[in-house]
């Protein structure tokens, strides 16, 4: 009797949960379509509407892609899974699967900086060069937003910011411009993402910091007791109202802090950089290639950008952002580490 | 051997032939756990397998139930061959062989009450439920634990559990029931009450069964017959005043009962008696009482009971004489330990008699008492039943 | 002979139950050697020759020396620390009148009701040594007594922090072992010492200690080897502390880096099977030498130690020890769920379920984790207790030979490699070529199977055990064929194993970071790589809120089994101690 009921209800358990596992993916599928020039879009857009879905692996922020999905659901039907990854493990992950002949992701979107793996997916032949794609806003002027030798576009760029605890920091003390930062009244409150362990894009920061306002202004900043920590326990100690200041932070990323009940925000300044995020595109052995292709172009038309700059924190760089967003300066593609720890007075 | 033209009562309930079963030892040698054993049991008849452990009688148990595959031979159940490498190979797989069997562990589903416990057989067997539950009543009442139906194994007593055990090995009503040591986890009193009442039973119910123990008393009461297993082998087969009386090897003539014996050499041959050398002197032994084809030269042992010997102070007739070592009271008999040369004697005396230890004592033996036995289980005198050596 | 076996194989395909479970069996046999399989050729063949060069690819490995001397300084400290306060509190529960009641009995399932990442996480969030909630509190007791300090006092993201927590995590471990060594030592041999003069404190050194010492060494392999093999800890507490642990590296070279360094991520990982191994070898040396007691089977009684002036103090530390160890962790993983933020001073006016309602609803990611989760844990359990079942079936049913000896050390084979050597083997056997099952459900569901399954077999082996030989054949006797048997004798004496091993393997499945971390994939998100994620870059409200809901789970479960379990166990009187029968799992055999 006791088996018999153990086994009824083992069996009405792995039926009840049956229809959720057949969303699940259980194995892989592949379509067999063919690309088509975005010349044609009509063309391209049938051909798309008939895979009905693309995969986006991104490291970027969550919500500006969450935007961009919408917008783009909403235009043509086509559901974006979007695969939230860092960025080291996605460029890993995407080579090991198209390696294996699995390629899974129909975009990717990843830090700029990460030149390599644009590079190497393109030599590879897993991904099309941006520049190959016949994208027209990415020709004439739009030119501007390919990157990385033309392998890849620009979708989003997110000034870097001044995020503070707004408890602490109100009216006249809210930094107004990066200079702010060497004011000793900020001494000992200051808390700042460690270059040593959350990557090479910290110092390319100090780098454009140093070009833009000097030797002095850094090492004043590194003579502010300055505490590192790593990105998220900065931003929870910011909210902890431990630190008044979190340096370098998003606009972006300190608006979801801030929805959790935190005091914090954060302040753009009118003269910063930018972190810029870049496409890449799958080639034909993607599951969604003309998916794939539709969603990068629908990037660059003003529907796109209007999606992207509806975040706040963030930009599109074809055009339509507000000009509190400002006009952020290029990023640095590279750094001297020993002179600014130098200047900071960090040791290793 | 065809069973076709016998009646069906005579058709023994079992016959094993030339059976044998080997294991590897896992530091290499083999064990010969059944070495060629012939065995027949006819309907209505209790054959024990008596030994000490080792000696190969679960082995051979098992084997009938199938629980164990021989090596070689044959195994018939009641006129059907359940194993044989003879001719066409049959092995019947233990669940169709039709058998019941009681285990020295009881063997008791924990999990089901006891009425499912003894239905169990019927049930495996397609007996209907109906049909099943009055079977198992009948069963209960002759073992005497009606009213117990409902209770699971755990909340019966050894006795009880004893004899839930024996009512499923009853039920099905299999034309043989096998015994592994079924009473050997009772205590002494409860046994003694089971023993009786299983006779009692099986006299009613009349099937034949084979019955293993290791407890010499348990088997004269309980066998029509003994089979005393030696290293795999029937040493001898017969009644229990057979294999008492009348050993067929020195390794029965010990293993059932005291003995006494000691070293001999065969001198002469001669009509009825078969003269010997020992070292407590030349000793006549009648020849019915000696191997079959003893021979000048061949080394035996002399052997007898304590009983059948006496002690006299009367040194006339007096066979052999000695210094008592030790007399200990049993109520019933005295046993008084004797040395005599290099030889201590077992023998039983009178309790009221007032032996001192030290005391010169004669022993007296008669001649038709002594027996002249070997180690070797193909030559046997001739007045043993003599199935063994065949 | 040969005819005789031919004629068994005969016998043998005649019975179809027969037939599955040995196909079963073999199916599974094969399933646990083929990714241990595919390891060893990966490292040792060269197109097609043996090759012992890949070993060197260890030395690619950045900063070897600094990851060896952590790891083993860290998994040595706290097995002793571990092994210590395990041994006192055992002691304690068995051998003296400071009885644990209750809090004592539960201690065994605490690693399965709060996962390590649970743990993890709750400590780093009470101990940050600035925005540690713990630490604020302290921080504040300490101001009232004038001493005033900036962070602290205590840091948990260091060296001593992680041994620590990986102690604390670790210490059910060696109280189940030693408290089951004791309970097994006859007190006889106890209350000779004092008749003979000997202290508490002598006969504890002189009797109690050698003779539990057979428990003490399965004790210091069982943590060596959880303390290699756990990633969770390291992950999280490891990386605060900037301190790299062996698991974390190995998990790194094969999922952060194109192409994944799989010889020397195996190679890396194979040091922690020599460390485990050597700890074995010693071990079995130790023991091995001079005798220790056989251990009687009946009428043991326990020398009861009185402790008189130190019973309630002795008392009020285990029991308070316990509770810090595992409650405390909860308790700032739920201020973190409610107030939605990590701060060092709650905001008590934050309190909502809105992190629940973001992991189950509005974050779809963690919620299509939670999903795969549930459902990989309830198929992979299901699948893994029926195969273990029919395994030790066939193991033990038939005539024990050669084979089914061999068959029984195979499928049990993967519990003596880490997870992490397991999860390559099915990375390596399965994800690519020929099967292309990478980044799928099911590469995570034969992933789970295969690394767990040893678990389950000896959770579910220990109840098979009992079920005496006797009982099969009188069955058989009884004229039932062997299916039959299996149903209606088996199965239903095996069914407490079963759930309890059910139990084992949902939890366990539910909660899986190491094997989840590189074998789930974005679009096959589960739990613990969901956990890892938030970690590195999210929110810890819904951090806390994830880790908290498996925690949930994973207790609801656990009870509501071990309760059918005890309830069905007691009514047929099989009920193993379920104790045993969920944690008995030793994995270094």
């Amino acid at each position: 009797m006791t088996i018999a009921k153990s086994v009824a209800a083992l069996g009405l358990a792995a039926l009840a949960l049956m229809p959720l596992s057949a969303c699940g993916n259980w194995g892989g599928s592949k379509a067999d379509a063919t690309v088509e020039s975005v010349g044609n879009m009509d063309a391209l857009v049938n051909a798309a509407k008939k895979e009905g879905s693309v995969t986006l692996y991104s490291s970027s922020v969550e919500a500006i892609d969450s935007a961009e999905a919408k917008a783009f659901q909403a235009k043509y039907g086509i559901t974006v899974n979007i695969i939230k990854i860092g960025s080291g493990e996605l460029a890993a992950r995407y080579q090991t699967e198209a390696s294996a002949g699995n390629v899974q992701a129909d975009v990717i979107a990843s830090t700029c900086s990460d030149a390599p793996t644009f590079k190497a997916i393109v030599d590879k032949g897993w991904a099309t060069p941006a520049k190959d794609l016949g994208l027209p806003a990415l020709s004439g002027a739009g030119a501007s937003a390919l990157a990385v030798d033309g392998v890849t576009f620009k979708y989003v760029l997110m000034p870097v910011a001044i995020g503070y605890n707004t408890a602490m920091l109100k009216g006249a003390d809210v930094p107004k411009d990066w200079t702010a930062l060497g004011d000793p009244k900020y001494r000992g409150k200051i808390v700042f993402v460690d270059p040593d362990t959350s990557g090479p894009f910290y110092w390319t920061f100090l780098q454009w910091l140093d070009n833009t306002y000097g030797d002095d202004l850094v090492r004043a900043v590194g003579a502010q007791q300055l505490s590192y920590a790593d990105v998220t326990t900065a931003r929870n100690q910011l909210g902890a109202g431990q630190y008044a200041v979190d340096i370098p932070t998003f606009k972006v990323s300190m608006n979801s802090t801030a929805a959790t009940g935190a005091p914090v925000a954060a302040a753009v300044m009118p003269k910063t950089t930018a972190n810029e995020s870049c496409i890449g595109v799958s080639g034909p052995k993607a599951p969604h290639p003309n998916a794939a292709k539709l969603y990068a172009n629908f990037m660059t038309t003003p529907e796109g950008a209007a999606a992207i700059n509806s975040v706040d924190g963030v930009l599109s760089p074809f055009g339509g952002a507000s000009a509190s967003m400002g006009n952020p300066d290029p990023f640095p593609t590279s750094y001297d580490e020993n002179h600014l720890r130098g200047l900071l007075g960090k040791r290793k | 051997m065809d069973t076709s033209d016998r009646s069906p009562a005579d058709v023994p309930a079992l016959v094993v032939a030339d059976l044998k079963k080997h294991f590897r030892r896992s530091g290499g040698g083999t064990v010969k756990a059944i070495d060629g054993v012939h065995l027949e049991i006819a309907q209505g008849e209790i054959v024990v397998l008596l030994g000490p452990s080792g000696c190969g009688k679960t082995t051979l148990l098992r084997a009938v139930a199938g629980l164990e595959q021989p090596d070689e031979g044959m195994i018939r159940v009641a006129g059907r061959d359940v194993f044989s490498t003879t001719g066409r190979r049959v092995q019947v797989p233990t669940e169709h062989r039709d058998l019941s069997m009681m285990f020295q562990s009881y063997a008791l589903w924990p999990h089901m009450d006891v009425k499912k416990n003894v239905a169990y057989p019927l049930r495996r067997r397609g007996v209907r439920r109906s049909a099943a539950r009055a079977q198992v009543a009948e069963a209960l009442r002759r073992t005497g634990i009606s009213g117990l139906e409902d209770e699971y194994p755990h909340q019966l007593s050894g006795g009880q559990q004893q004899r839930v055990a024996l009512a499923r090995a009853i039920v099905a009503e299999s034309p043989l029931v096998l015994f592994d040591e079924p009473l050997s986890n009772v205590d002494a009193k409860v046994r003694v009450e089971l023993r009786s009442e299983l006779i009692g039973l099986q006299r009613k119910l009349g099937f034949a069964a084979m019955y293993v123990t290791h407890d010499q008393g348990e088997a004269m009461e309980m066998g029509h017959r003994i089979a005393v297993l030696d290293q795999g082998r029937v040493a001898q087969l017969g009644s229990a005043a057979d294999v008492y009386e009348r050993p067929a090897t020195r390794y029965v003539a010990n293993f059932v009962g005291a003995a006494n014996e000691f070293e001999a050499k065969v001198v002469d041959v001669a009509g009825e008696s078969v003269l010997v050398e020992t070292a407590l002197g030349k000793v006549r032994v009648p020849r019915s009482n000696s191997p079959a084809g003893a021979a000048a030269g061949d080394v035996a042992w002399v052997m007898f009971r304590p009983e059948w010997m006496s002690v006299t102070e009367d040194a006339d007739g007096a066979r052999w004489t000695g210094r008592l070592e030790r007399l200990v009271y049993l109520g019933s008999h005295a046993e008084a330990f004797v040395r005599v040369g290099e030889e201590l004697f077992q023998v039983w005396a009178d309790p009221r008699r007032s032996l001192a230890p030290g005391a010169t004592v004669h022993l007296d033996v008669a001649q038709e008492r002594l027996r002249l036995v070997t180690d070797d289980i193909d030559r046997v005198a001739p007045d043993t039943t003599g199935e063994a050596g065949r | 002979m040969i005819r005789g076996l031919v004629w068994n194989l005969r016998d043998y395909l005649r019975s179809p139950f027969r037939v599955v479970v040995a196909a079963v069996a073999l199916v599974a046999a094969a399933a646990a050697a083929y990714p241990l399989v595919r390891v060893f050729l990966n490292l040792f063949v060269v197109d097609g020759r043996v090759d012992f060069s890949s070993l060197g690819q260890i030395t690619d490995v950045p900063g070897l020396g600094g990851i060896l001397w952590n790891t083993f300084s860290v998994v040595i400290v706290s097995s002793i620390l571990a092994l210590l306060a395990g041994a006192f509190l055992a002691w304690l529960n068995e051998r003296t009148d400071a009885t644990l009641g209750a809090i004592g009995r539960a201690m065994p399932y605490l690693p399965f009701l709060v996962p390590p990442i649970a743990s993890a996480v709750g400590w780093l969030l009470l101990f940050h040594p600035t925005v540690g909630t713990g630490n604020a509190f302290l921080r504040n007791v300490l101001g009232h007594v004038g001493i005033h300090l900036g962070h602290g006092p205590v840091n948990i993201a260091s060296w001593w922090g992680l041994t620590f927590v990986l102690a604390v995590v670790h210490v059910p471990y060696s109280y189940m072992v030693i408290s089951a060594g004791l309970r097994n030592l006859d007190g006889a041999l106890e209350e000779q010492s004092r008749v003979c003069g000997a202290g508490t404190v002598k006969t504890f050194f002189l009797v109690t200690l050698p003779g539990i010492r057979n428990s003490v060494g399965s004790a210091v392999l069982l943590l060596v080897f959880f303390g290699l093999a756990d990633y969770s800890i390291p992950v999280i507490i490891g990386t605060s502390a900037q301190i790299k642990m062996l698991s974390v590296e190995v998990v790194q070279l094969m999922t952060q880096k194109f192409p994944p360094q799989t010889g020397a991520a195996v190679s890396l990982s194979l040091v922690a099977v020599v460390a485990v191994a050597v700890v074995w070898v010693l071990q079995r040396r130790l023991l091995s030498r001079g005798h220790f007691y056989a251990i009687g089977g009946k009428g043991q009684s326990s020398a009861i130690v009185r402790l008189r002036g130190w019973r309630r103090p002795c008392q009020a530390i285990a029991i308070l020890f316990i509770i810090v160890s595992s409650v405390l962790p909860l308790v700032s993983l739920v201020i973190v769920a409610l107030t939605g933020f990590w701060s060092a001073t709650p905001a008590w006016s934050n309190i909502s379920l809105r992190t629940f309602v973001n992991v189950l609803v509005n974050d779809s990611t963690s919620a299509s984790s939670i999903q795969n989760s549930l459902v990989l844990a309830v198929f992979g359990a299901t699948l893994g207790v029926v195969v273990a079942a029919l395994a030790i079936e066939f193991v033990s049913s038939g005539r024990r030979s050669r084979f089914t000896g061999f068959v029984d050390a195979v499928i049990k084979a993967p519990a003596t490699f880490s997870i992490i050597v397991v999860t390559i083997g099915v990375i390596l056997g399965f994800s690519g070529s020929p099967l292309y099952l990478g980044a799928t459900l099911t590469i995570l569901l034969i992933g789970y199977v295969v690394v767990y399954l040893p678990q389950a077999t000896v959770t579910i082996e220990s109840s098979a055990s009992q079920v005496g030989r006797e009982l099969r054949e009188a069955s058989a006797v009884a004229g039932s064929s062997s299916s039959g048997t299996y149903l209606r004798v088996v199965a239903p004496l095996v069914v407490p194993g079963l759930v309890a091993g059910w139990a084992l393997l949902f939890v366990r499945m539910l909660g899986d970071l190491t094997a989840s971390v590189m074998l789930a994939g974005p679009s096959t998100s589960v739990i613990g790589f969901r956990i890892l994620s938030i970690y590195s870059n999210g929110s810890f409200g819904d951090l806390a809120a994830l880790t908290l809901l498996v925690t949930v789970i994973a207790t609801v479960v656990v009870f509501t089994l071990l309760l059918v379990s005890n309830r069905i166990g007691r009514r047929t009187r099989t009920a193993t101690s379920s104790v045993v029968a969920v944690t008995g799992a030793e994995p270094a055999r």
